[in-house]
């Protein structure tokens, strides 16, 4: 952990997929402090994902700077990168019908060179995995016979069996019903309580408020405001992010977020 | 060895005794079919005949035993190729048929006989280059296709590049020299190894041997190659240099092998299939399997094709007519579904 608790710092990162498209990232700055949960809000095509692949390094860096635990993003291989940061893709495909316990073990390669195949070691690890997760039982199962909520859960055991740091995870709710959802982020709660970084997207205000300790609000690229999300979370913040009108009321000392026609 | 193995799961376990057992009955097969052949008698040589006649020695040794060393490398190579595209391209419906590969590879090498004087590196050489190109093809294609999935889209793009190298092999069929050149293409086209000779074998042990070893050694990735890029990269995949590696090498060596034994169809679309309901989805125990099934499969074709009529069968023949019964037959079963 770095010494000023700061995992991730962004100064002025700017990007754009095409010379002469406007900007997908426009002068972003933000923090997220380590052993926190940071939701990543705003609409649809506001940048949030782009953001995420600029931290995972699947984006090269166009203009600004990126800080990883004290160290500048572009010192990191991709090896190192690999080790520090797990991601939890919106929407994984895992074709064949690898077992649950065959996919986590996918996220030991970052602690494999080329030639080496897993180690009971790593059998191990991604099993302890699995346990984290809450789904030792479907170790056996094939990943694409799961549920949507339970596939979600694989992808966060594969994840997590990198050992990283800092997860990411991209609309990790989307596609979720209630009981789901609730699962995920009963998940993610106890990995940060762990000392995990998690930096998580989402365009649901109310998932983001569920979770977060805190929020970077995104719109068109930009940051509209950011911090603890008690602060964050007004109805004038979310009005401007979404561009219609929201309430946000407080319900036996949880926020929740309103909108009106 | 033996205490980490008490540690693995019960399917793990199977699966290794099961892929012991296939190289076991690979290794008995490759014996008994030495024995195997028209020659003194039909069917079985008997090991005493082989031992006082020394025209049975040198046709088990000269003619039979590079025979059978082609058959189970066709087998492999056909197999593991299959399980690598089919990973690769995270289809389970391809292979080096399907993908174009094969019929660049008779088309060029048609080409070779018919126009580059058709000696042994030109013909390898074409074969391998216009494989290449039919797998690159297929795969822009299927890229640019506006129906049906991925899976639909790869395998349409495919038929229709194959389809392509077909029309312009008949083309070269129709212009080749119908004494000189029309039987060596129409061999390419039926598929077999009766011309098989120990030097045909040293042509292609040094790109089939490797790249064998190369598929072998990388198994294990081939699972995180199977993923979307996002995920490889997240998991610090190299994952456009790894692939291109493993498609070098499967490639080559089926191109390599085509060469030498003509159009062998279905056996990298089938042989995987099975490997994997046997051995389980995995790249680590299914690529080990696909290669060992193969070499079985092909190898007993072949023996077929050698000893039960007085004439030769086409190899290829036996190996399209089975894969494609078997084929049949798994798919019209109740629980038939693709075995990913």
């Amino acid at each position: 952990m770095s010494a000023d608790g700061v995992a991730i710092e962004l100064r002025d990162v700017s990007f754009r997929y095409r010379p002469g498209d406007p900007l997908a990232v426009d002068r972003v700055c933000a923090q997220v402090w380590t052993g926190t949960i940071t939701a990543i809000l705003g609409p649809n095509g506001s940048g949030k994902s782009t953001l995420l692949h600029l931290l995972l390094g699947l984006l090269p860096l166009q203009d600004g700077t990126m800080w990883l635990m004290g160290r500048n993003h572009a010192a990191y291989s991709r090896r190192e990168l690999s080790r520090l940061v797990g991601l939890v893709p919106q929407d994984e495909h895992v074709t064949f019908d690898l077992s649950v316990l065959e996919y986590a073990l996918l996220g030991r390669a970052p602690h494999l060179n080329l030639l080496e195949l897993p180690q009971p070691e790593d059998r191990e690890l991604a099993q302890t995995a699995l346990r984290t997760a809450g789904i030792a039982a479907l170790a056996r199962r094939p990943v694409p016979s799961l549920s949507g909520g339970e596939k979600q859960l694989a992808t966060v055991a594969r994840a997590l069996a990198q050992e990283p740091q800092i997860l990411l995870l991209d609309e990790p709710t989307s596609h979720l019903d209630l009981a789901n959802a609730r699962r995920i982020l009963g998940v993610l709660r106890a990995l940060r309580d762990a000392g995990k970084t998690i930096v998580l997207t989402t365009h649901d205000p109310n998932a983001a408020a569920a979770v977060a300790d805190e929020v970077i609000l995104l719109r068109e690229g930009r940051v509209l405001a950011a911090g603890p999300t008690s602060d964050v979370f007004t109805s004038e913040h979310l009005s401007a992010t979404y561009g219609v009108p929201v309430e946000v009321i407080s319900v036996h000392g949880r926020l929740v977020v309103l909108s009106h026609d | 060895m033996s205490v980490r193995a008490t540690h693995l799961p019960p399917e793990e376990r199977r699966a290794r005794v099961r892929l012991v057992g296939l190289m076991c009955i690979l290794l008995a097969l490759m014996l008994v079919s030495l024995f195997m052949g028209r020659y003194p008698g039909p069917y079985f040589t008997a090991p005493q005949v082989l031992r006082d006649n020394p025209l049975a020695q040198r046709l088990a040794l000269n003619l039979r035993l590079p025979r059978i060393l082609a058959a189970v490398l066709v087998g492999m190579v056909l197999s593991a190729s299959g399980n690598v595209l089919q990973m690769i391209f995270r289809n389970p419906l391809v292979d080096s048929g399907f993908l174009g590969v094969s019929a660049g590879a008779s088309f060029g090498a048609s080409l070779a006989i018919v126009a580059l004087g058709g000696r042994a590196w030109t013909v390898q050489s074409c074969a391998a280059f216009f494989g290449l190109l039919g797998l690159a093809a297929s795969y822009l294609l299927g890229q640019r296709i506006h129906y049906g999935d991925w899976v639909l889209r790869l395998v349409l793009a495919g038929i229709a590049v194959s389809a392509l190298y077909s029309s312009g092999t008949s083309v070269l069929k129709y212009m080749a020299d119908p004494l000189r050149q029309l039987p060596d293409i129409t061999f390419w086209l039926l598929g077999g190894l009766w011309g098989i000779t120990w030097p045909d074998m040293l042509q292609v042990l040094p790109v089939t041997i490797p790249s064998l070893v190369i598929l072998y050694i990388l198994r294990w990735r081939l699972n995180l190659l199977s993923m979307r890029d996002e995920t490889a990269f997240s998991l610090g995949v190299a994952a456009g240099r790894e692939r291109f590696v493993l498609l070098l090498a499967a490639v080559a060596s089926t191109a390599a092998m085509v060469s030498k034994a003509g159009l062998i169809g279905w056996v990298g679309l089938i042989v995987p299939h099975i490997a994997r309901r046997w051995l389980g989805s995995d790249a680590q125990r299914a690529l080990p399997g696909s290669m060992l099934l193969g070499g079985v499969f092909v190898l007993a074709c072949d023996d077929v094709a050698r000893t039960l009529l007085s004439g030769e069968i086409p190899l290829g023949i036996l190996t399209s007519f089975v894969g494609a019964a078997f084929f049949l037959a798994i798919m019209l079963r109740q629980d038939w579904q693709v075995r990913r």
